[in-house]
């Protein structure tokens, strides 16, 4: 038989049986344990059994379902159908995604855990009977995707298309539209849209869910109109779509079509009655309606049926603002926290949360809340707005600007300022904060003149340019719109322009804010008080005192209570001196209203001013026993100076009245840690116990934490004097003279300066300090006293001193002088408390001035007598100086004379040497004119003439043989000569090394010398006459004319060499002058000598010619 | 606008307490003995010319007669000199008392010299003879300052009260009582045609006042932020300078627009005094820190 499925009934084969089946009506199915039972006993193919499960299914006969998939794990059934794997898997996959569905629309968590748990179980089976079943990784996807893992959800999806390339076969749809749904949970919303219509172009009959995510993806990207239509589809396709309905009905809502959209929804709560996102639907619709209850209603259901984040954060925030609309506030923020917290960047919820802090005044909650949505929506300009008011009521600003007042307050009453460093960091942040957020209001919306109004006001305190400017362009925008600004505004404006130093233009305003009430200036009326009072300010400010007074006594005939007016008129006595009427003008204040702080306080400073410190106490005191005193820091400030300062006047109290400023000043530190002046109260009481060390640590940490208070760095400079440390003190001093602008401060400090230049001993700096303070302060009569003093102790040293000169002694008399004329009108003062000096110490130092003024005078004419004997001294010594330099004279010119002796002898003896060479020179004549006469005798004879041949062939040999003969010799002689020059070179030279004597023997031994070489040539000569004579006569004659030569030649060159031999000992004993005189005689009688020997030698000669 | 022009450094010793602008010569003088004129005219601009060294205990106030023939110094101990600046001598000494030369100035029109003691006495003395004149009654007894009119017309001096009181310098009458400033008045000065006072105080603040009218106050001028030591008009009545104490500031004002023209602040120290040159083209500034500024206005 056929195994044809027909429309109504299923056949199973029975089994040995091919030709018969048995018949199952699908409408009228059996129970599925039967049906099991048949399925096993005929052993049926499993894609028969997949049939039956799945028209179990479709008749919601999920029981049934169950129970016939689940056998496909039958260890039996796996067994048998172990060959059918693919109907396995799918059977599998089949059991899986139902879990996976089943898990999705779960709520309860541990059943939700469950589902996917056996959906992860059944996957896992199947992957074990093939892994590789593309199926298989679509379900695990599916399942990835509804746990919202999608990361491997579309690593599996991939997987799947990536094997489509290669195999047609594959189920390609399901991946596709598996990726289109990641896209779209990504936001890729165009990319979703592709996907989603390639699926439909490929599959046209594909389920309506393909196109609600198309609708899906048109509304997100904001095309309305195909969005519109791909739902109307899908409801044409599925009318019970939920989800297209809500999309649709979305839809409508932006396009105002409320009431179709309502229609919507309500079919689809009908439908899907626990869908959260249908409940907040509705409960938004209701809230609209003012329906509160519905929305509480709708919004607890919405809340309790999802887990998704945002969605919960929806239904809280719908839940808080119907609260909120109701002035249930605590319900309200509660809901809102949990919105917020479920969903940060839901800043409705932020704002909402913000509005009821204000509410509820929790001023600094809502600021944190407006700062939340800001951080979202930096251009929420509503929000900007808020935050801008806001800041101003946050409790570090209302703290800052109570301690603003106070400081004013003070400033006005006494010229005192309280620094408050760390809130002033905190106002400042503040202040920076307000700044930016009005700044960018006014941005966003430059036409808005309250944001200019807002943000004039808050850089009111820290910068009145700027101020001014957003007050004026405010100002302009309402004059643009033909409105008229409130005086207040105006009034602003003016004390901004007053501040500013525009004084005429402030002036202006004033007057035209009065002008604009209607009334006059003079009729002083309630509405222009404050402008008419602060006119009269200005009018102070610029000098015009008159009119200032005019004003306010104005106001006060007219408004008596006006207090300020009493103070001011106070004040403008106390600037001109009339202290009088400047205390009955505070009593006036007192007997209207006697604890009025500051009338006190200005009272006690009063006082204070006129150094009358008792009733300046009482009026301090009336303060601080005011319980409602707002003024308790300075009263107790100026007590403890009080009672600090009355240990000058009442010595006997001094512990007592340290023990009361101590206790004043720590009241105001308990109160306030920070207040310097108090703590340098602390410092001064520390020092006048004597420590030191600890009050110069504590005025260091003042000053550390608050570098430009000058009192600080003054009292840390008196610790320094009290230790002696005086350099440091100077510096100090020094470094606050440069800083101050104060004319009392400058004027007091510039004293302690030179104080301790005087403590140093530096009478001089001193000196020169004071004559500073003079000029600055010719009124000041301790300047004079102390200039004097100085003055005195700087002569004083100047006696002392032991050479003084007449300049100087002449300027400290001068100086003197000038101290005493100081001291005298200070000396007839009479005595009061309030002069910082004794005019009796005046007379004192006067009587001691003229002392040293008498003394100095003295001194000075002695002075001036020394003074002139000495330049008569001087004159003398000059005179001898001169008288010696004139001795000196002479004794030079005695020796030139002696020096030119010198040199005429010498210029004598070289006189004579040239006689002796002129007579050597006659003689060559001589011995030329006999060489002639030989030449005659020849001529006369012819016989003698033969003879004469021959003797002159003789002549000629005997001439030959000679002169090597001579020439050798004389080669020889100069050889030794040149030796003994030498010896006798380093004979003298030794001879120095010993001394003198032995250089005197050195000298008459070269003598010696001299004559035996003399000896010794004469000698010479003598044998060679008699050879020549044992030979020839003419030969002779010849042979002694050549000798003769010789001679002459040799004694020249000795001659010479005793020349240089002179030159040399006068270089190098110029002082032996007398050595040098016996040398040149001794060879003045050698040379006579030699002539002589000559002589004879010409005598012997002539014999023998005859 | 003026810019900053030649600087001496060390002019003086000490610091430097006054100046005087009168022609070709330029005369300071301070806290040391010595006494200095200089070249106010190019190529020797400030270049020294004399010294004299007389004064023991400094020179709080000079001044040069309109001819520039005499030099007078006004010593801290009363002593005055009249220096022959032709001659470059000693030509008078008179002795006023102790601080009694606070303030010095000549009357040109009848070759007199008036000075202004610390107890508010003002004497005139005769420059040719040096003998004392006259003395005008003054009610105010702690002077700081003293100006007379260019039109030699009126004396007017302010002190520690904050108020300007005029004298005729003929009859010796006090024509006018300014309560110009609420704190002591450091500087003073007329406008060249003698009919604005300007006073400078220790409120920072310049104002302008006409002594003719009986609301006297005409205008404001801040700038400063301490002491104004010195205060001086130009003659050609355009401009008005000012000196400060420790902002050390020199600041010049243009008197019609009321408005700062220029400022600097190149000195070290306290600026005491200042001098425009004649022609009201220069200024020069003198300073504790002993040197001398001197600023032209720009081309």
């Amino acid at each position: 038989m056929d195994t044809k499925i027909q429309s109504q009934f299923i056949y199973i084969p029975i089994r040995g049986f091919n030709d018969q089946a048995l018949k199952i009506d699908i409408s009228s199915l059996p129970d599925s344990k039967e049906l099991i039972e048949v399925l096993k006993a005929e052993l049926a193919p499993l894609d028969l059994w997949l049939k039956l499960a799945n028209e179990y299914y479709k008749q919601d006969r999920i029981t049934d379902f169950i129970e016939v998939l689940k056998q496909v794990t039958d260890a039996d059934l796996e067994q048998y159908y172990k060959d059918s794997k693919l109907d396995r898997i799918a059977m599998l996959n089949a059991l899986a995604s139902y879990y996976t569905q089943l898990g999705s629309q779960e709520k309860d968590k541990s059943r939700r855990e469950e589902y996917f748990s056996n959906a992860t179980f059944h996957f896992t089976k199947a992957d074990r009977i093939d892994p590789h079943q593309p199926l298989t990784w679509i379900g695990k996807a599916v399942l990835l995707l509804t746990k919202g893992d999608y990361e491997r959800a579309e690593s599996n999806f991939k997987q799947v298309l990536d094997l489509a390339k290669s195999n047609n076969t594959l189920p390609v749809l399901p991946a596709k539209l598996g990726s289109a749904c990641i896209l779209f949970n990504q936001g890729n919303y165009i990319k979703a849209l592709d996907t989603y219509q390639k699926v439909i172009q490929q599959n046209s009959n594909c389920l309506p869910s393909v196109r609600l995510g198309l609708g899906y993806c048109y509304f997100k990207l904001g095309r309305t109109k195909k969005a519109k239509e791909a739902f109307k589809r899908v409801l044409e396709l599925d009318r019970d779509n939920v989800e297209a309905m809500i999309g649709l009905a979305l839809v409508l809502m932006n396009e105002n079509q409320i009431p179709e959209a309502m229609k919507l929804i309500l079919s689809a709560y009908q439908l899907a009655p626990t869908n959260s996102i249908v409940l907040n639907h509705l409960a938004n619709h209701y809230f609209f309606r003012g329906e509160y209850n519905k929305v509480n209603t709708l919004g607890v259901a919405a809340f309790n049926n999802t887990d998704v984040a945002h969605i919960k954060a929806e239904s809280a925030y719908l839940i808080g603002r119907a609260f909120h609309a109701t002035q249930r506030w605590q319900d309200a923020i509660q809901y809102y926290h949990q919105a917020v917290q479920k969903n940060p960047d839901l800043y409705l919820a932020q704002f909402g949360l913000g509005q009821i802090h204000i509410h509820n005044e929790d001023y600094d909650k809502a600021i944190l809340c407006f700062e939340q949505v800001l951080s979202k929506q930096p251009n929420n300009y509503e929000t900007l707005q808020i935050l801008g008011s806001l800041y101003k009521h946050g409790s570090l600003y209302k703290s800052n600007v109570k301690s603003t007042t106070t400081t004013t307050s003070t400033t006005t009453t006494t010229n005192n300022n309280i620094n408050i460093n760390n809130n002033n960091n905190l106002s400042n942040e503040i202040i920076n904060k307000i700044k930016n957020v009005l700044k960018k209001a006014t941005e966003l919306n430059p036409n808005d003149s309250s944001n200019w109004f807002e943000l004039g006001q808050v850089l009111e305190s820290t910068e009145v340019s700027t101020a001014l400017e957003a007050y004026e362009k405010g100002l302009n925008l309402l004059k643009k719109d033909g409105i008229v600004p409130s005086l207040e505004i105006q009034n602003n404006i003016a004390v901004l322009r007053h501040q500013k130093g525009l004084l005429v233009e402030a002036e202006q305003t004033y007057l035209d804010i009065i002008k604009q009430s209607g009334y006059q200036l003079n009729q002083f009326k309630s509405i222009n008080i404050t402008s008419t009072y602060n006119l009269a300010r200005l009018y102070e400010t610029m000098g015009q005192v008159n009119k200032a007074e005019e004003l306010y006594k104005g106001i006060i005939k007219e408004h008596p209570n006006y207090y300020d007016c009493y103070l001011r008129l106070s004040c403008i006595c106390k600037q001109q001196g009339d202290y009088y009427e400047a205390g009955e003008w505070i009593r006036e204040v007192l007997d209207i209203q006697p604890d009025n702080q500051e009338a006190w306080a200005l009272y006690g400073n009063l006082h204070l001013y006129k150094e009358e410190w008792y009733p300046a106490q009482k009026n301090f005191e009336q303060i601080t026993e005011n319980p409602d005193n707002k003024n308790e820091t300075y009263a107790s400030l100026s007590l403890g100076n009080i009672y600090y300062n009355a240990k000058f006047s009442n010595p006997d109290k001094v512990e007592k009245y340290i023990l009361n400023a101590e206790q004043f000043y720590n009241r105001v530190l308990t109160k306030n840690p920070t207040n310097i002046y108090a703590a340098n109260g602390i410092g001064m009481i520390i020092a006048e116990k004597g420590n030191l060390n600890l009050a110069g640590e504590t005025f260091l940490q003042i000053r550390e934490a608050s570098m430009d208070c000058i009192p600080v760095s003054v009292n840390l400079a008196h610790i320094y004097v009290s230790k002696g440390l005086f350099d440091n003190a100077i510096k100090l001093y020094e470094g606050c003279l440069k800083k101050s602008t104060s004319p009392k401060e400058i004027e007091t400090i510039i004293m302690y300066l030179a104080k301790v230049y005087f403590d140093a001993n530096r009478f001089y700096d001193s000196k020169q300090t004071l004559k500073k303070a003079i000029h600055m302060y010719p009124h000041n009569l301790s300047i004079h006293f102390n200039l004097a003093i100085s003055i005195e102790m700087q002569a004083t040293i100047f006696l002392e001193k032991h050479q003084k000169n007449a300049t100087e002694t002449f300027n400290i008399i001068k100086e003197l002088e000038f101290a005493q004329r100081l001291l005298t009108p200070l000396a007839n003062t009479k005595s009061t408390p309030k002069l910082n000096f004794s005019p009796s110490k005046a007379k004192t130092h006067q009587t001691s001035i003229e002392k040293i003024l008498v003394s100095l005078r003295t001194e000075h004419e002695s002075i001036v007598k020394i003074e002139a004997d000495l330049s008569k001294k001087r004159e003398a010594a000059f005179e001898e100086v001169k008288r010696l330099e004139e001795e000196k004279r002479i004794r030079d010119l005695e020796l030139k004379q002696q020096l030119e002796e010198k040199l005429e002898a010498e210029r004598k003896l070289a006189f004579e040497e040239e006689e002796k060479t002129r007579e050597e020179l006659a003689k060559n004549n001589a011995a030329a004119a006999m060489i002639d006469d030989d030449y005659k005798d020849g001529e006369g004879g012819s016989t003698k003439k033969r003879k004469k041949n021959k003797k002159d062939q003789q002549q000629q040999d005997d001439d030959f043989d000679d002169q090597p003969a001579e020439s050798k010799k004389k080669q020889k002689k100069e050889k030794k000569e040149k030796k003994e020059k030498k010896e006798k070179k380093e004979k003298k030279k030794k001879s120095k090394k010993v001394s003198g004597e032995g250089e005197e023997g050195a000298d008459d031994n070269n003598d010696t010398e001299q004559q035996q070489e003399e000896m010794a040539e004469d000698g010479d000569h003598k044998e060679k006459k008699k050879k020549k004579k044992s030979k020839k006569d003419r030969k002779d004659k010849k042979d002694k004319k050549q000798k003769r030569k010789e001679k002459k030649q040799r004694e020249k060159e000795e001659r010479e060499g005793e020349e240089d031999d002179e030159n040399e000992e006068t270089e190098n004993r110029e002082e032996q002058d007398d050595d040098n005189t016996e040398k040149v005689d001794q060879e003045m009688q050698d040379a006579k000598e030699a002539e002589k020997q000559k002589e004879v030698e010409d005598f012997f000669g002539s014999e023998n010619e005859m | 606008m003026f810019q900053f022009g030649k600087k001496i450094t060390g002019a003086h010793e000490d610091g430097i307490w006054c100046v005087k602008w009168q022609g070709d010569i330029i005369a300071t003088g301070g806290m040391g003995t010595k006494v200095k004129t200089w070249h106010g005219n190019q190529p020797q601009f400030l270049t020294e010319r004399k010294v004299f060294d007389k004064h023991i205990l400094g020179v709080t106030s000079l001044d040069i007669d309109i001819g520039a023939r005499y030099l007078a110094t006004g010593g801290m101990d009363g002593t005055v000199r009249l220096f022959d600046l032709s001659t470059n001598t000693l030509h008078k000494t008179i002795d006023s008392g102790p601080l009694g030369c606070l303030k010095i100035g000549f009357l040109n029109s009848a070759n007199n010299l008036v000075s202004v003691s610390e107890s508010g006495n003002i004497s005139i003395y005769s420059v040719e003879t040096g003998e004392k004149l006259r003395s005008i009654s003054n009610t105010n007894k702690q002077v700081l300052t003293m100006a007379i009119s260019p039109n030699n017309e009126q004396i007017a001096v302010a002190g520690l009260d904050g108020t300007v009181l005029c004298y005729d310098v003929e009859s010796g009458r006090r024509v006018s009582e300014i309560k110009a400033h609420g704190v002591p008045i450091r500087s003073l000065c007329f406008s060249s045609d003698s009919k604005t006072i300007f006073t400078g105080a220790e409120d920072s603040q310049i104002r302008l006042h006409d002594p003719n009218s009986s609301n006297p106050y005409i205008a404001s001028l801040l700038g400063h932020s301490s002491f104004i030591f010195s205060l001086v008009a130009s003659s050609n009545g355009d401009l008005l300078a000012s000196s400060g104490s420790i902002d050390r500031k020199v600041c010049i004002w243009d008197i019609k627009t009321r408005k700062l023209d220029s400022s600097f602040t190149a000195h070290a120290d306290q600026t005491w005094d200042l001098a425009f040159s004649p022609d009201s083209t220069k200024l020069v500034s003198v300073s504790d820190d002993c040197s001398i500024h001197s600023y032209a206005l720009k081309q």
